[in-house]
């Protein structure tokens, strides 16, 4: 491992620890921008390497502790490029007084930090101080820089729309260039935050509204959840022929993360992907993170206490005889073995005149649960569909599936792990966790994980499904039948992942699965995908596309014990 | 019987808690993760309260004759001795059972009808039948985190006590704590904790457990032998975490940021 791989993994480490959850670090080359967070991931300037950036992902891992960069704050930011330095820099003071019981000395007794003239109780506050006219110390470096399109980017609401590419090309790509400017105000982001811009009704103008928080072209805002998924580009748009038909080529706003081939033991986890089109893989193309879920407002306790019911006896009974081996049970009145112990103990107590214990052997019974099952819940925008009759959308079905089969799984005493996953772009494939492996209890930690999930994003399945894969390998589970359950609505779509290039990469994927001895079963509940595209899809995996939550237990056992023969032990 | 009371610094209302149920002829259920004051907070009440104190480190081996009793082979002829649990009761004593979900299930069941309203020890292979003392007192010691599906108190136990739930205590009692065990010097003792206070915000792969107060006494005692700061907290604190190259690695990097 090369010196800044290490270095990129002891900052995920500190940023873990100052965020209090999981935070990976990325190196970046973009030389208008100090060190920088999108509320899940920091990133720190690549081309400053000989510089320790030990307080700058310090002083980061503490905007994302205290939620410094919620969407309502960072909106009001948007534009006003005169205050973000002065607002970075109360935040942070602040949340170093808050938490000073985890930082290390040095960054506390910081001349800058200890010595900054202002005391704020909020963001709030922090927002007013910066945009009134107190003098402020000099800005320290290592405070970094506010990147409010990025922020925003990555939580944006979901809307499925029909992306009018050439338009919302030039849009995106003069706010990107307008907030980078050397001005202390973007004109264009204070022209735009007036209403009355969105007078006209416009697919553009709603994008750039939602981008904003404001209601455009004087429709009614949507009730949450509403509406289908975030299949919105955004970011450099670049448009190209293919097929007779105009097809946007996507660069993601965010960023271009600096990758070497043991990334992987950073921390940063790096994949191929499979081009169908030239029969080759991409090396070193897909970069996967681990964070926690993390959402502004959590779901709403009515939806949460609906979802998350204890799994039906139904279901556990359909999933006890699956994945049995056996195993040694002592202190048997019959039995293949003698315990040395207990015979000796039965003579013992015949001597001494009582009524010895018969049960000296030990017996062989089918009865030990053998199963490690890894289970994937696509999370991206496309899932917040609603159904027509209204009720639960695809993301809440889905959740709900997930968490019946973990929870019962684990009742069985099965080893289960459940990440849900999206993506914005190939930079930005998350895996989010929900419940690892080393988790040996269902409590109430876990369960709020699951109010913090936020159908947002785009669906690389390809990179999350060898992540996956390569955890439950990884994890040293011990049994011999491992399964990959992939929760999904069976649409693969992401900037540079659409339609057969996404397919078929989903298809390699499954096939380097099974390849190592791991079972892959693909389920679906209530989704709009043909049953006989997914199998086309999910190539030779087995497939379950369920109607309805009946549908789903009457299936389940039978697509299970399929998967299961697909294993090695199978 | 020692006559000195171990030094240990109440954190809530633990103490007062222990002393009712004392008095009140309850057992206790102590929760909390390793190295947070369990057995010593055990040891100082014993003290305070002056009845002798028995322990039981329990695992899967242990059975319901280690606890009650067994007849052994002398010569010729079988003699009965007495298990931990029948001389504690014998004594009036209070018996500890630390880390009671690792012994199985059918030995824990021994301890029930000591439990409850009852208060009695029935010894079947003497055929006789023991009224616990009002000084005897039953408790048991686990940590949550190690809990599996598999091993869990069945709610039967777990109903039968009191509960008093233990953590790493706040950082300006850890730094007495940790002064007064060790000797060392405020600075260090702060920044050990500090330290200690981070590494406990981490849930990472290969880290499966943190850094206790344990681990943190054990690290300012190094120091005050004379080992230096960085040396001291290897040894201490970050040796017995995990075995993991590259997290031990990262660890003491994070060792350098936090100790100056």
């Amino acid at each position: 491992m090369t010196d800044a791989e290490f270095t990129q993994h002891f900052y995920s480490l500190i940023a873990g620890a100052v965020a209090g959850r999981s935070v990976p670090v990325h190196w970046h080359d973009d030389k208008n921008y100090k060190a920088y967070t999108d509320n899940s991931c920091i990133y720190v300037p690549a081309f400053e390497f000989s510089r320790m950036h030990a307080f700058d992902v310090i002083a980061q891992a503490l905007l994302i502790r205290v939620g410094a960069l919620k969407r309502e704050q960072v909106r009001q930011l948007l534009g006003k490029r005169n205050i973000h330095n002065r607002y970075l820099y109360a935040e942070i003071v602040r949340a170093t007084r808050l938490h000073a019981g985890i930082l290390p000395r040095a960054f506390c007794e910081n001349a800058a930090i200890k010595h900054f003239p202002f005391t704020t109780d909020s963001s709030g506050q922090s927002y007013s101080l910066a945009g009134s006219k107190e003098h402020f110390p000099a800005f320290p470096e290592f405070l970094g820089t506010l990147r409010c399109l990025l922020v925003l980017n990555n939580s944006l609401p979901d809307e499925v729309s029909t992306p009018e590419l050439k338009l919302q090309k030039k849009v995106t790509a003069v706010l990107t260039e307008d907030e980078q400017g050397d001005s202390e105000e973007s004109i264009i982001l204070k022209l735009l935050s007036k209403k009355q811009i969105f007078a006209a009704k416009g697919r553009v103008a709603d994008f750039i509204a939602k981008l904003l928080g404001i209601t455009g072209g004087g429709k009614p805002q949507k009730k949450p959840g509403s509406g289908g998924g975030v299949e919105l580009p955004m970011g450099n748009v670049s448009m190209g022929k293919r097929k007779g038909k105009f097809v946007g080529q996507l660069s993601d706003l965010s960023v271009e993360v600096v990758v070497t081939k043991d990334s992987n033991e950073a921390g940063s986890h790096i994949y191929p992907e499979w081009d169908y089109s030239k029969r080759k893989y991409r090396a070193d193309w897909v970069v996967v993170d681990e964070v926690d879920p993390w959402r502004e407002n959590a779901e709403s306790v009515a939806i949460m206490s609906e979802i998350l019911q204890p799994p039906s006896m139904t279901l556990k009974r359909k999933l006890a005889g699956v994945g049995l081996s056996f195993e040694t049970h002592r202190n048997q009145a019959d039995g293949e073995d003698y315990i040395l112990d207990r015979v000796v103990n039965y003579f013992v107590d015949c001597r001494s005149g009582t009524t010895p214990n018969e049960g000296v052997y030990a017996h062989n019974m089918k009865t030990r649960r053998d199963l490690a099952v890894m289970l994937l819940l696509d999370i991206s925008g496309s899932t917040a569909e609603m159904e027509e009759s209204g009720g639960l959308s695809i993301h809440h079905k889905q959740m709900q599936l997930a968490y019946h089969l973990m929870t019962a799984l684990h009742g069985l005493g099965d080893q289960v792990s459940l990440y849900a996953f999206h993506s914005w772009g190939r930079t930005m494939v998350r895996l989010v966790r929900m419940k690892a492996f080393k988790e040996r209890c269902i409590d109430s930690r876990i369960r709020n994980r699951f109010a913090m999930l936020e159908p947002v994003g785009f669906t690389r399945t390809g990179g999350a499904m060898r992540h996956a894969a390569r955890k439950l390998q990884e994890e040293e589970t011990g049994v011999p039948y491992q399964l990959l359950i992939t929760i999904t609505d069976g649409f693969s779509y992401d900037h540079g992942y659409e339609g057969e290039y996404g397919e078929e990469d989903t298809k390699k994927a499954i096939e380097e699965i099974r390849y190592q001895g791991i079972g892959c079963l693909c389920i679906t509940i209530g989704s709009n995908q043909q049953e006989e595209k997914l199998k086309n899809i999910f190539g030779k995996a087995s497939t379950l596309a369920a109607r309805d939550y009946d549908d789903f237990i009457h299936n389940i056992r039978p697509a299970l014990l399929r998967a299961v023969r697909q294993t090695r032990a199978g | 019987m020692k006559t000195d009371i171990p030094y240990y610094r109440e954190v809530r209302n633990e103490k007062d808690v222990f002393r009712a149920a004392w008095q009140s002829r309850r057992a206790v259920m102590l929760k909390g993760p390793t190295g947070c004051g369990k057995t010593r907070f055990v040891e100082a009440m014993a003290a305070e309260l002056k009845r002798p104190l028995i322990t039981v480190s329990c695992n899967e081996d242990l059975t319901a004759a280690d606890l009650l009793g067994r007849y052994l082979l002398k010569g010729g002829d079988t003699q009965w001795m007495d298990g931990t649990l029948t001389r504690a009761v014998r004594m009036g004593g209070i018996c500890y059972l630390d880390e009671i979900v690792e012994a199985r299930a059918d030995t824990t069941v021994a301890i029930h009808a000591l439990t409850d309203h009852r208060r009695e020890l029935f010894i079947d292979r003497l055929g006789e039948q023991l009224s616990a003392p009002p000084e005897f007192m039953m408790v048991v010691s686990y940590n949550p985190g190690y809990q599996s599906i598999l091993k869990d108190l069945k709610p039967s136990t777990r109903q039968r006590m009191i509960s008093i739930e233990l953590g790493f205590p706040p950082a300006d009692i850890e730094i007495d704590v940790v002064i007064k065990e060790s000797g060392v010097d405020e600075a260090s003792a702060q920044d050990l904790v500090r330290l200690a206070s981070a590494i406990r915000e981490l849930d990472i792969p290969g880290l499966p457990e943190v850094s206790s107060t344990r681990t943190v006494i054990a690290a300012a005692d190094l120091i005050k032998a004379g080992l230096s700061l960085r040396e001291a907290v290897r040894a201490g604190m970050i040796g017995p975490l995990c075995d993991d190259p590259l997290i031990d690695r990262s660890l003491m990097q994070l060792v350098s940021t936090y100790i100056s």
